[in-house]
C-alpha cells in the first residue's frame, strides 16, 4: 500500500533527477526559442525594408500636416470666423504673417500646433536687409542663447569629423545641410548651406553674432519659399487657383508696409475678397485628411463638409477603377477558359507527352516579362506578324490592318498570355490528383459524359479553379508594367495612375490613397486565397 | 486520351475542338517568344519578317544587332543608338541579382528552418508576412520603398536596389525550401546530434544536401525575379544603376530596334536553360523522396 502511494505522489524523474514535466517543458521552450531565433532575422529584415515602408506610404494618404506648418497662426484663429461673411482684419493679418514671414520657424518649435496667437513674436517683421539679430531675438529670445544653437552645431561637427574620400565627404556635408533644415523646419529636402558655413567656424561658446542671424534668416527664407511652394500645390488640390493666389500674394506682400492688411491684400489679389477662398481654407485645417481618398473616387468636400462629386472635367478615377476591375475580370475569365482544357489535357496525357507540353507552359513563366512584352509588340503592331499573316492570307486588306497594340485589346491579350501559367498550374495540380476511374464510374452508373463531367469531375477541380482565379485576379488588378508599355491611352489602369502621381505630378498623397485602396482589396483577396488554398500550399511550378 | 471507337460524331467533334483549343493555347503561350528569335537575326531595322527572310536569302540575315548589343559600333549602316549600356546593364543586373539572391537565400533558409520546427508560435501569421512581398503589387512596394530609402539615403545606390530585390526574392526561397522540408526526416539531424555533430555541422552535412534542390530552385526564382525586375529599379535606382530590364524598358519606350530583340533572344535562351535546371532538380527531389514519376 505504502509503496503504491509513493509512486502516485512522486512525479516521474529524468536521469538527472529533474521531474519529467519540467524537463519536457524546458526542452520545448528551448526548441521554441531556437525556432524564433531562426525566424527573427529574416522577419526583422522584412519588417524594416518592406512592412514599415508600406505602412509609411499608407500614412501619407491621410497626412495633411504640411499646411498646418504653413498656416499655424491662421488656423489657430480661423475657428472664430463664422464661415459666411468676409473675415475681418484679424484673419487677414494672420494670413499675411503666415505667408509672408518666417516667424513660425523661430517660435513654434516647428510642430505647427499649440500655437498661441497672442504671442507678440508673430507680429515682428524682420527687415529684408537686416539687421537680423534684434528682431529675431524679439520673436524668440531663446535664439540668443548658446544652447539653442548647439544641436545645429553638433550636426555640422559630426559631418566634419567624417573621414573618407573627397566625394564621400562632400556628400556627408551636403547631407548635414539638409539635416539642419529638417531640424529647423518640417522640410526634408531644403538645404541650409549658409548656416552650415557659419557654424563650421564657431567655437561653440561665444555668443552668436549678427552673421549667424543673417544666415538663419536667409536659410529659413529659402526654406519658407520651398514650403509655400509645396503647400500651395497641396492647397490647389482642395480648390484650384490657390497656387497662383499664394504665389501672387507672396510677391505683393512685400509692398504692404502697414496695417490694415485687409484692404491691402484685396487690392493685391481680389480673390482674397472671395468668401469661397476662405471657406476652402477651413477645410484644410485638420492635420489628417480624407480628401485624398475622396479624390481617388472623384469626390470632394463642399463648404459644409458634405461629400460631393468633383466637377465633370476632373472626374477620371472612378472610370479607372471600373476599367481596372473590368480588365482584371476579363483577363481572369479569359485565362480560366483557356487554362481549363489545357490543364485537363496536361493532366490526362501520358507523362512523356505532358512533360513536353508542360515546357510550353513553363517557358513563358521563366522568361523575362519585358521580353514577353517585346515579343507581343512584334506580333501585334500594325506592321506586325499577325497583321502580316492576315493580310497575306487575304483576310484583311492592307489598309485595314487591325490596331491591336496600345489599346485595351492589346493589354488584354498580353496580360492573358502573361498570367495564363498562373491559372494552368494550380488547376493542373488539382486535376492530377483526380483518379480517372471516377469519371468511368460515373458513366458506368449511367451518366452521359457531359453529366459526369459536370457532376463528378468539375466539382473536384473547384479548389484549383479558386486558387487560379484569385491568384490571377490579384496579380492583374495591381498590374503596372504591361499597361504602361502596351496599354496606350485606353489601356491604363490604377497602377499606372499611382506611378503617374508618384513620378510626374508628385501628388504623393493621392498616389498613397489609391495604393492603399488597391492594397486593401488585394489583402482581402489574399485572405480569401488563404482560406481556400492555404498559403502553405502555395507551390511554384 | 484516345477517343473510344463507339464515340458519337458529336463527341468526336467536341473532342477535336478540345484538342484544337489546347493546341491554340500552347501555341499562344510560346509563339511570340519563338517569333522573336529569327527577327533578331534580320539585317533590316524593322521588326518584321522581311520578304528576304521568308525567301531564306542569306543577305537578309545578319548578326549586326548582336554586335550593337555588345557595344560594337563599327557597323557603318547603323542608324539606331549604339551604346555600351547594354553591357553595363547586364553587368549591373548580374551583380545586383547575385548578391540579392545570396541574401534572400540565406534569410529564406533561416526562416524556413524556423517555420518548419514543430514548436514555432504564430506560424501562419509569420508565413503570411514572409509571402506578402509576392502579393503586394510592385508599384506599391516600389513607392513605399522609395520614400523609405529617401530617408535612409539609399536612393540611387546599389545597396538600396540589392535590399529591395532581396525582399522580393525572399518569398520564393521560403516557399520552395519549406516545401522541401515537409518531407524531411527530423530523425536524421537527431542522429547527427547523437553522433556529436554541432548544430552548424549537422545543418551543412546532413540537412543542407537533402534540401539543396529546394534551395537551388528557390535561389533561381529569386535570381530571375531580381534579374527581371524593372519597377523598383525605375523608382529607386539612379542613372548609374542601369540594369538590363531598365535598358530594355527605355528601349521599348523610345525606339524599338532589333537590338532589343537580340537581347530578348539571349534572355529566352537563358530562361530555357534555367527551366531545364529546375525541372531536373524537381525530378531529383522526387527520386530522393522515393516518389517515382508515374
Amino acid at each position: 500500500m505504502a509503496s503504491n502511494a509513493s509512486t502516485v505522489s512522486q512525479p516521474l524523474l529524468t536521469a538527472d533527477g529533474t521531474p519529467l514535466k519540467v524537463s519536457l517543458k524546458r526542452s520545448m521552450r528551448r526548441s521554441k526559442l531556437r525556432a524564433i531565433g531562426l525566424v527573427l532575422p529574416p522577419l526583422l529584415f522584412l519588417m524594416l525594408l518592406f512592412i514599415i515602408p508600406i505602412g509609411n506610404l499608407l500614412t501619407r494618404s491621410v497626412d495633411d500636416r504640411l499646411i498646418n506648418y504653413q498656416m499655424p497662426l491662421t488656423f489657430s484663429i480661423i475657428e472664430k470666423w463664422d464661415s459666411q461673411t468676409l473675415p475681418d482684419e484679424e484673419l487677414f493679418e494672420a494670413v499675411y504673417y503666415d505667408l509672408g514671414t518666417i516667424n513660425k520657424f523661430l517660435i513654434t518649435n516647428n510642430t505647427g500646433r499649440e500655437v498661441n496667437p497672442d504671442d507678440p513674436g508673430w507680429r515682428v517683421i524682420i527687415p529684408k536687409r537686416g539687421p537680423y539679430k534684434e528682431p529675431i531675438l524679439k520673436i524668440n529670445p531663446l535664439w540668443g542663447e548658446v544652447e539653442t544653437w548647439m544641436p545645429l552645431s553638433r550636426i555640422v561637427h559630426n559631418s566634419l569629423e567624417y573621414e573618407g574620400s573627397k566625394k564621400e565627404k562632400r556628400n556627408v556635408e551636403k547631407r548635414a545641410q539638409f539635416d539642419i533644415c529638417s531640424y529647423l523646419t518640417p522640410l526634408t529636402n531644403a538645404a541650409c548651406s549658409r548656416l552650415f558655413k557659419v557654424l563650421k567656424n564657431w567655437d561653440q561658446q561665444s555668443l552668436p553674432d549678427e552673421k549667424f542671424y543673417k544666415a538663419l534668416y536667409k536659410d529659413l527664407s529659402s526654406a519658407h519659399k520651398f514650403l509655400t511652394g509645396k503647400s500651395s500645390t497641396r492647397m490647389n488640390y482642395e480648390k484650384p487657383g490657390w497656387k497662383s493666389l499664394v504665389n501672387k500674394s507672396r510677391r505683393g506682400f512685400n509692398k504692404i508696409k502697414n496695417p490694415p492688411y485687409k484692404e491691402a491684400m484685396i487690392k493685391i489679389e481680389k480673390r482674397w475678397g472671395d468668401v469661397n477662398v476662405w471657406q476652402s481654407l477651413v477645410a484644410m485645417k485638420d492635420p489628417f485628411t480624407s480628401g485624398y481618398y475622396l479624390n481617388a473616387f472623384d469626390r470632394k468636400y463642399d463648404v459644409d463638409s458634405n461629400v460631393i462629386m468633383q466637377p465633370e472635367e476632373r472626374q477620371v478615377y472612378v472610370m479607372l477603377w471600373w476599367r481596372t476591375l473590368l480588365l482584371s475580370l476579363i483577363v481572369t475569365i479569359g485565362c480560366l477558359l483557356l487554362a481549363y482544357p489545357t490543364a485537363h489535357l496536361l493532366a490526362t496525357l501520358p507523362l512523356k507527352y505532358s512533360n513536353l507540353l508542360m515546357i510550353c507552359v513553363l517557358m513563358p513563366f521563366w522568361t523575362s516579362l519585358l521580353v514577353r512584352i517585346v515579343a507581343w509588340m512584334v506580333m501585334l503592331q500594325q506592321e506586325g506578324v499577325i497583321n502580316d499573316v492576315l493580310v497575306s492570307g487575304g483576310i484583311l486588306s492592307d489598309e485595314n490592318r487591325l490596331p491591336m497594340m496600345y489599346n485595351f485589346t492589346g493589354t488584354v491579350i498580353v496580360m492573358i498570355q502573361i498570367l495564363l501559367p498562373f491559372m494552368i498550374l494550380p488547376i493542373y495540380s488539382v486535376m492530377k490528383g483526380i483518379p480517372p476511374s471516377y469519371m468511368r464510374a460515373a458513366q458506368n452508373l449511367g451518366a452521359t459524359p457531359s453529366l459526369a463531367f459536370l457532376k463528378v469531375y468539375m466539382p473536384q477541380t473547384l479548389p484549383g479553379i479558386g486558387a487560379g482565379v484569385i491568384l490571377v485576379f490579384i496579380v492583374a488588378i495591381g498590374y503596372y508594367i504591361t499597361p504602361e508599355l502596351v496599354g496606350g491611352k485606353d489601356g491604363k489602369l490604377i497602377g499606372n495612375m499611382v506611378a503617374y502621381h508618384m513620378q510626374k505630378s508628385l501628388n504623393w498623397g493621392l498616389a498613397a490613397a489609391m495604393g492603399t485602396v488597391l492594397l486593401g482589396a488585394i489583402l482581402i483577396l489574399y485572405w480569401v486565397y488563404d482560406k481556400i488554398v492555404g498559403i502553405d500550399n502555395m507551390k511554384l511550378a | 486520351m484516345a477517343l473510344p471507337i463507339y464515340a458519337t460524331p458529336l463527341q468526336r467533334l467536341w473532342h477535336f475542338t478540345y484538342l484544337a483549343i489546347c493546341a491554340f493555347v500552347l501555341f499562344f503561350l510560346v509563339m511570340p517568344l519563338i517569333a522573336v528569335i529569327p527577327i533578331s537575326f534580320s539585317s533590316s531595322p524593322f521588326l518584321e519578317f522581311t520578304p528576304g527572310m521568308l525567301a531564306f536569302d542569306p543577305e537578309a540575315f545578319s548578326l549586326r544587332w548582336y554586335r550593337i548589343l555588345i557595344g560594337d559600333c563599327s557597323d557603318p549602316g547603323i542608324t539606331t543608338v549604339c551604346t555600351d549600356r547594354w553591357i553595363i546593364g547586364a553587368q549591373n543586373s548580374l551583380f545586383i541579382g547575385i548578391i540579392a539572391t545570396f541574401l534572400a537565400t540565406t534569410l529564406g533558409i533561416m526562416a524556413s528552418l524556423g517555420l518548419s520546427r514543430p514548436h514555432m508560435p504564430y506560424r501562419k501569421a509569420i508565413m503570411a508576412v514572409m509571402i506578402s512581398p509576392l502579393i503586394v503589387p510592385l508599384i506599391i512596394t516600389a513607392s513605399g520603398v522609395f520614400f523609405f530609402f529617401a530617408k535612409l539615403n539609399l536612393v540611387a545606390t546599389y545597396a538600396g536596389l540589392i535590399f529591395a530585390h532581396t525582399v522580393l526574392g525572399l518569398p520564393f526561397v521560403v516557399i520552395t525550401v519549406t516545401a522541401t522540408l515537409v518531407g524531411f526526416d527530423q530523425n536524421l539531424t537527431r542522429a547527427g546530434a547523437s553522433l556529436g555533430g554541432g548544430p552548424l555541422r549537422n545543418f551543412f552535412k546532413i540537412q543542407m544536401p537533402l534540401i539543396l534542390p529546394g534551395v537551388i530552385s528557390g535561389a533561381l526564382f529569386a535570381f530571375i525575379t531580381s534579374f527581371d525586375e524593372v519597377v523598383i529599379v525605375l523608382f529607386v535606382g539612379g542613372p548609374e544603376q542601369v540594369t538590363l530590364p531598365r535598358q530594355m524598358w527605355s528601349g521599348i519606350r523610345q525606339e524599338i530596334s532589333p537590338t532589343i530583340l537580340s537581347a530578348a533572344t539571349i534572355l529566352v535562351i537563358i530562361s530555357i536553360l534555367l527551366l531545364t535546371t529546375v525541372e531536373l532538380l524537381r525530378r531529383r527531389t522526387e527520386r530522393l523522396r522515393g516518389v517515382t514519376p508515374s
